[in-house]
């Protein structure tokens, strides 16, 4: 097993310590580290260190990833769960830029899975409040979106002339 | 270093109240949208102008049919799928789940079109189906882009049509379930036309399976299950020429076995499945082996445990039972088995399911114990009620019997 330590240099410059298989995850990293071999961290000059530090706490849960146990996984799962139950959606949304930047599948697909499941079941209003976003749409747009969406869930089957209409 | 103070390519918390959601990019948003409930993906429309035509280019699509089923169900997924999509953006994934009422085999194909004319990666789709033949459009089978279809239907068992020309170059996961084949070798043929197949699971029914070959270079994983609207003849075998098969599961109803089973496999998992008949309200009741079956099942077992020769684990699924079994005569069909000389050395894991405590089950497991040198891990799990007296008697009398790994091994669970 190697035990090789990699460091992580954060935009306000903290470092960060894990282990490669920990850091191996993010394909950004691991590229980083193939490809330059830094010696004094890998500069990661669009993450803080705020976020850095919730990204290697996640890295190092999940470098060990169980395979067929079923208890481990149910472990991990809770802990995941954990992890972001007490995250403001700033920290969400900047987990999100991160992972994706970072390129780690993982967590972006658990922050993204995250921001759906608070979508779904809401009315439109509810997502507008929740995430601040204004509505631009001039009256007359969103009633033409509305009746569009609506007229399109009444036929049953596929059929031509409604693929025409829709069109643009 | 990084003393840049442009905040745009910070990820270090933003300013409160900002619109984060809306300021993702495109494919993030993409990622979010495919996990959401299609209605409320199409519904996000109405949020602003940057989502007006998202929904229209999701590259994954998952349509679930909530229960009870909404009426606007089948409209909205074609829709998405068909009459509003954006036809300039690849379909990545397309899962289908439905169970309410019989689709119209027209319709279906029509959605598999749209996914495949998208150079649709993921293909899953699970629904019941009107009768008759399946005849999926033409271009499905030469796809170049499929690397997972799963297909799955209710308990029609529709037969499944099979061009002249196929070719999955990409097809790496292929998963038939419920489907009826004419003939073994369309099996064959389909198989053989998916050079880079590493999984394949397949219940079937409606061949007369006489020999089933199956030829993939890459393929690991093997699950065939035969239902009882399929049969196999006398003498019934399965060739593999699969060098690279590590796990191999065999399902044949009515304890079907093949005469020949493929040695040199990694997990051998055989499952036996014996015909019950279910009343409501009463629990399983076993329907009594005849002479040729009881017989058949001592066969079986020395079937198995050659197929197990070079495998570590092994898995008994369904009930291997006999409740009114003649002692005497197993008795001498296991001597006869037992007598030739067949050690199983990489065994170590066995794993027993639905053990009711009759005396087959207690002579598979001496003749494993027997044999099985390096044998680590039995667990034998229970699932019937009432049943354990015959269970404490079980473990008694196995414990008792000589045996080759010097392990503590048993476990038991319910």
């Amino acid at each position: 097993m190697s035990t090789k330590k990699i460091t992580l240099l954060s935009s306000d410059n903290e470092l960060f310590t894990v282990d490669e298989e920990a850091a191996n995850q993010s394909l950004t990293i691991k590229h980083l580290i193939e490809d330059t071999e830094p010696e004094n961290g890998v500069p990661l000059p669009q993450v803080h260190s705020k976020i850095l530090a919730k990204v290697t706490e996640y890295l190092i849960k999940h470098a060990n990833e169980p395979d067929n146990d079923a208890a481990a996984k149910e472990e991990l799962k809770n802990w995941d769960d954990k992890f972001l139950e007490k995250v403001n959606h700033e920290t969400l949304f900047d987990l999100i830029l991160a992972a994706n930047y970072l390129d780690i599948k993982g967590l972006l697909d658990l922050t993204c899975q995250t921001v759906a499941d608070l979508m779904n079941g809401m009315s439109v209003v509810e997502v507008r409040k929740l995430f601040n976003i204004v509505n631009d749409f001039t009256p007359e747009d969103e009633a033409e979106v509305r009746k569009r969406r609506k007229r399109g869930t009444k036929t049953i089957g596929p059929s031509n002339d409604q693929a025409n209409q829709s069109n643009h | 270093m990084a003393t840049s103070t442009d905040s745009k390519n910070f990820i270090n918390g933003g300013e409160e109240d900002q619109d984060r959601l809306s300021n993702l990019s495109n494919d993030i948003l993409h990622d979010i949208f495919s996990r959401l409930n299609p209605k409320y993906s199409v519904q996000a429309s109405i949020l602003g102008r940057r989502w007006r035509h998202l929904w229209r280019s999701l590259p994954n699509l998952n349509f679930k049919s909530d229960n009870p089923p909404q009426k606007s169900f089948l409209g909205f997924l074609n829709q998405v799928l068909i009459q509003s999509r954006d036809t300039s953006v690849d379909i990545q994934s397309f899962h289908l789940c439905y169970k309410d009422e019989a689709i119209p085999r027209d319709v279906f194909s029509t959605w598999v079109f749209a996914a495949v004319v998208r150079n649709v990666e993921r293909l899953a789709i699970e629904l019941p189906l009107e009768k008759g033949p399946v005849q999926l459009p033409w271009c499905l089978f030469n796809s170049k882009s499929l690397v997972n279809f799963d297909l799955g239907f209710g308990h029609e068992y529709p037969q499944f049509v099979l061009p002249s020309l196929i070719d999955f170059p990409k097809l790496k996961s292929l998963r038939l379930r419920n489907v009826a084949f004419v003939e073994d070798v369309a099996i064959t043929r389909l198989v053989s036309s998916c050079p880079s197949l590493e999984k394949l699971v397949m219940v079937v029914g409606g061949v007369s399976f006489g020999e089933l070959l199956i030829v993939a270079p890459k393929l690991e994983k093997l699950r065939l299950t035969l239902t009882r609207y399929s049969k196999a003849v006398e003498g019934f075998a399965i060739k593999l020429r699969t060098p690279n098969l590590k796990n191999f599961c065999w399902d044949g109803y009515r304890a079907e076995v093949p005469q020949q089973m493929p040695d040199r496999i990694g997990v051998a998992t055989i499952g036996m499945h014996l015909e019950f008949h279910k009343k409501i309200g009463v629990p399983f009741k076993a329907i009594k082996m005849s002479e040729y079956r009881r017989k058949k099942f001592v066969r079986l077992a020395t079937k198995l445990a050659e197929a197990a020769r070079d495998a570590q684990s092994l898995l008994l699924c369904g009930r291997i039972v006999e409740e009114q079994f003649s002692l005497a005569n197993t008795e001498e069909c296991w001597e006869l088995q037992m007598s030739k000389e067949c050690l199983l050395r990489h065994l170590k894991f066995v794993t027993v399911e639905g053990v009711v405590g009759c005396v087959n089950e207690f002579k598979l497991l001496e003749f494993l114990l027997k044999y099985a040198v390096a044998l680590d891990k039995v667990t034998i799990n229970e699932k019937l009620p009432n049943k354990e007296r015959e269970l404490i008697n079980l473990r008694k009398k196995l414990m008792e019997i000589p045996r080759a790994s010097p392990k503590d091994v048993f476990r038991l669970e319910q």
